[in-house]
């Protein structure tokens, strides 16, 4: 199992090494410079570069960039001047993950709930709204759902503050904006997946065996179909960011997301390589955890 | 200044026709019913209090508003700050030796006054008595003088650093590593007298000075802060109506009276918390529950809020214009580019397109701008229009006669546009008319924003939308764009005879015979060579809450004066 793990922990290295040099190498091709103000004279720019070591020739600024990296330097935004990028993310990681991490919660049970009732009842009525209801979660882009939101529970009901991070209740509707999405997933998942289990011999037997329906249900069934959801986290995760990036536009919200966006539009190498890095870390990692968690549950994993 | 940089804008949902954003919300919400979750905080340190609505001004409650910055504020150091949200911040918190006064006219601020010798070029300021940062010190001549010179000084690359640089003797040097420090002509004589020697006349120099790069610094305090210096409230020392209680780059502020400023009495909204939202349909939702005070409109909401008694508009010192490249002979035919400016409906592109307040241009320089320095008159009052009134018939002909004269066709003319709306609206709209009114073919190309400034630097273009927002208020804050030798001139207009007038009025102490010079530059630019086509003055159009007074948003260089504000109720 450690050599197992060891050997992961080395692929993972190299993985990020190669996904920071290519960013970097790719961020060096988009159009513009991050100091394209139209008020920029030539000289001003010139000691900007200057400063910012953009004069150097792109291997030895490369150079440079990987050693930093290395000490967990992640140099400074040109976006906000006369900031770190490191400060720059951590000031909207932890809110981010934060909302992100809710929408999980809130999405949960409910998806549980749409996915097994649509197997359960396959091909009835129910299994239909089940499924239309996860195609609409999956369809219905956040910046069509968030200002409808905004509109009934902030501004019209006042259950909800419109916008902004203020305290926990600011965060309920960009995460429930956000769970739809896991709901429409979850639903999905655990409805193929509960159809397979269902026709399992072992389904059969124990319903041959006189078990009540019930019975058959939660302790056979679903506890089988449980067990893969953890692969279904992490493409959730992939999800919940891309998605963060709108919800997070919409309910002002000061996340990474958000942050990430205006920084491509402005051309900020620096945080657009940090916030890369720091998801390609975070990702990476997720993996190593959820296969980790698999080889523990199925030794067949480890041999392959 | 970025103020002009429109934001690119997620992708949204084609609006239908008479069928406004809000009645779709509305729509939206018959197929919404939900529980909504009640609970109370229970994670503290992530939601960060301070900034937003919640005690908002909505409905005169309290004795604070709440007003939105609309981006990210990227710096407060002045020295080196370029965006319109950061120094809107800056500019409430900190004074200079002038401010602008709900007229846009320069008065004295922390300097009590100025004696300006007889060639115009040597400004003597005297400092008002007991003027005081916010940690009690006094504010110093030394203390302009240092913020000056560390605006200037190569080591701190600002990239405003021309503003003061272009202006004052020797800085143009000095910012380029040519000359030293010690030839410039800024010189603290005591703690209360600094001398300015001007490069050449400038009658709006005084306005200047309310800028934000010439802002003070306190030499000991920016040492002493050294990396931490406007990174967050405590880390600014503030001479300004109002100090920041809470900073954060990408939340918002609060702004708190200052009761050090020596206008204080003056002052008379005690807080504000200015917030930071990007999206319109949050920023109307949160208007209208009350959460937020003042609430730019884009153009798709203006047309629900037109009659509302809080509906405003206003415009900038800021001009949207066609620039063309000479390289390419189409360009070099005079009746063609005439046929160009007069070919298309600036007045339907203000009322249809844009819908904020924007007005048709009537030539280069925008409406508003004083004609010399601090004179009654505008330079567009004393001026009058030099954009030929839209006449397709008339443009047609111009047209087809430039083209007879080339001896081919044009063949298809690309349009060069930054991403985002109204640009890419009005680039659409010109197509159209370009081709219906002149038979003449565009293809549109959207860029990115720094990406279109790349192909303009490289030469790269055919014919290009620009906007500039004026840096002072004097006309030649536009007109010497267009030197042969600036690098903002990218299309290669040169005119050795305009270059000429520019040169003379920039060195000319006489405003009479200055503002005739710079007359004479504009008929000469717009008229005979018609060099540039101006499509549209920008505005912008905003609900303000009835019980705010005296709203002042600065047409150029500061923005909001908070200060200036009064609060009824």
């Amino acid at each position: 199992m450690l050599r197992y793990v060891a050997r992961r922990l080395v692929i993972m290295l190299v993985t990020l090494f190669v996904i920071i040099s290519l960013t970097w190498f790719m961020s060096q091709l988009l159009p513009g410079t991050p100091f394209a103000d139209e008020k920029l004279s030539d000289s001003a720019r010139e000691q900007l570069y200057a400063k910012y070591g953009l004069d150097d020739p792109l291997p030895v600024q490369y150079f440079w960039y990987m050693v930093n990296v290395l000490q967990g330097d992640l140099g400074n935004s040109f976006y906000f001047e006369n900031r770190s990028v490191t400060s720059v993310i951590m000031d909207g990681a932890p809110i981010s993950g934060f909302i992100g991490v809710q929408a999980i919660v809130f999405g949960l049970v409910p998806g549980l709930v749409l996915g097994v009732v649509a197997a359960l009842w396959h091909n009835s009525i129910l299994d239909y709204t089940a499924t239309v209801v996860a195609i609409l979660g999956i369809s219905v882009p956040s910046f069509v759902l968030g200002p409808i939101m905004q509109y009934w529970f902030g501004y019209k009901w006042g259950l909800l503050p419109i916008a902004f991070f203020e305290s926990w209740a600011h965060s309920i509707m960009p995460s429930a904006c956000l769970a739809v999405f896991v709901i429409a997933i979850v639903a999905r998942y655990i409805r193929a997946e509960m159809l397979e289990v269902l026709g399992q011999d072992y389904v059969t037997l124990a319903k041959a065996k006189g078990l009540s329906r019930v019975a058959v249900v939660m302790r056979h069934v679903l506890r089988n179909s449980l067990i893969p959801l953890v692969t279904v986290l992490l493409p959730l995760m992939v999800g919940l960011v891309t998605g963060s990036i709108i919800v997070e536009n919409i309910f002002a919200v000061p996340g990474i997301g958000d942050l990430f966006v205006r920084c491509i539009f402005v051309n900020d190498y620096a945080v657009i390589l940090g916030t890369t890095i720091f998801f390609a870390v975070f990702f990476i990692v997720a993996y190593l955890v959820q296969d980790v968690l698999y080889a523990i549950i199925d030794p067949r994993i480890r041999v392959s | 200044m970025t103020r002009k940089k429109m934001r690119p804008m997620m992708p949204r949902p084609l609006d239908l026709a008479r069928f406004s954003r809000r009645d779709f919300l509305k729509m939206g919400g018959t197929g919404l019913a939900g529980a909504a979750l009640l609970g109370t905080a229970g994670c503290g340190s992530l939601f960060g209090g301070g900034q937003g609505g919640g005690n908002g001004g909505g409905g005169g409650g309290g004795n604070s508003i709440t007003i939105n910055l609309g981006d990210a504020i990227r710096d407060l150091n002045s020295t080196t700050t370029t965006d319109s949200v950061s120094t809107d911040v800056l500019l409430n918190v900190m004074d200079g030796l002038y401010r602008l006064d709900e007229n846009t006219e320069a008065q004295p601020a922390i300097a009590e006054g100025v004696e300006i010798s007889d060639d115009q070029l040597n400004y003597t300021f005297t400092l008002r008595d007991g003027v005081q940062w916010s940690d009690g010190s006094p504010v110093t001549a030394q203390d302009f003088e240092y913020a000056w010179l560390r605006a200037l000084d190569p080591e701190t690359a600002g990239q405003y650093a021309f503003i003061i640089g272009q202006f004052v003797e020797g800085g143009t040097e000095f910012n380029a590593g040519e000359g030293s420090r010690e030839d410039v002509g800024i010189r603290a004589t005591d703690d209360k007298t600094l001398e300015v020697t001007l490069a050449a006349p400038a009658p709006f120099f005084l306005g200047l000075t309310s800028f934000f790069t010439y802002l003070p610094q306190k030499q000991s305090f920016v040492e002493e802060q050294s990396d931490n210096y406007a990174q967050g409230a405590d880390g600014l020392l503030y001479n300004g109506p109002y100090t920041l209680t809470e900073f954060n780059s990408t939340k918002g502020v609060t702004f708190e009276k200052n009761d050090r400023y020596w206008n204080a009495d003056n002052v008379d909204i005690p807080k504000v918390e200015a917030v930071i939202v990007t999206e319109q349909d949050t920023i109307v939702n949160l208007y209208e529950g009350g959460d937020l005070d003042v609430a730019g409109l884009s153009a798709e909401y203006v047309d629900e809020y037109r009659d509302s008694p809080e509906f405003n508009t206003q415009t900038f010192f800021a001009t949207f214009y066609l620039t063309w490249n000479y390289e390419n002979e189409i360009f070099q035919n005079s009746n063609i580019l005439k046929a160009i400016q007069m070919g298309f409906d600036r007045q339907a592109i203000a009322d249809q397109i844009l819908n904020n307040g924007s007005k048709p241009a009537t030539g280069y320089v925008p409406e508003g701008m004083a004609a010399n320095g601090g004179d009654d008159q505008t330079f567009r009052e004393v001026q009058g229009p030099t954009v030929p009134e839209f006449n397709a018939d008339e443009a047609r002909r111009l047209f087809e006669q430039g083209v007879e004269e080339l001896g081919q066709e044009p063949g298809e003319i690309e349009l060069l546009v930054y991403e985002g709306d109204p640009a890419e609206d009005v680039a659409a709209f010109l197509q159209e008319q370009f081709r219906k009114n002149l038979g003449l073919q565009t293809r549109i190309k959207v860029q990115p924003f720094d990406a279109k400034l790349q192909l303009e630097a490289d030469g790269d273009f055919e014919m290009s939308w620009q906007g500039w927002i004026g840096d002072y208020n004097d006309p030649m804050t536009f007109l010497d764009l267009y030197l042969s030798d600036s690098s903002f001139n990218t299309g290669g207009y040169q005119n050795d005879q305009y270059d000429q007038l520019i040169t003379d009025a920039q060195a000319e102490a006489d405003p009479a015979a200055r503002l005739e010079l710079m007359q004479e530059a504009e008929r000469l630019l717009v008229e005979e060579d018609a060099a540039v086509a101006p499509i549209f003055f920008d505005g912008e159009a905003e609900l303000i809450r009835s019980n705010i007074k005296n709203y002042v948003d600065h047409p150029y260089g500061g923005g909001i004066d908070l200060s200036l504000w009064r609060l009824e109720g």
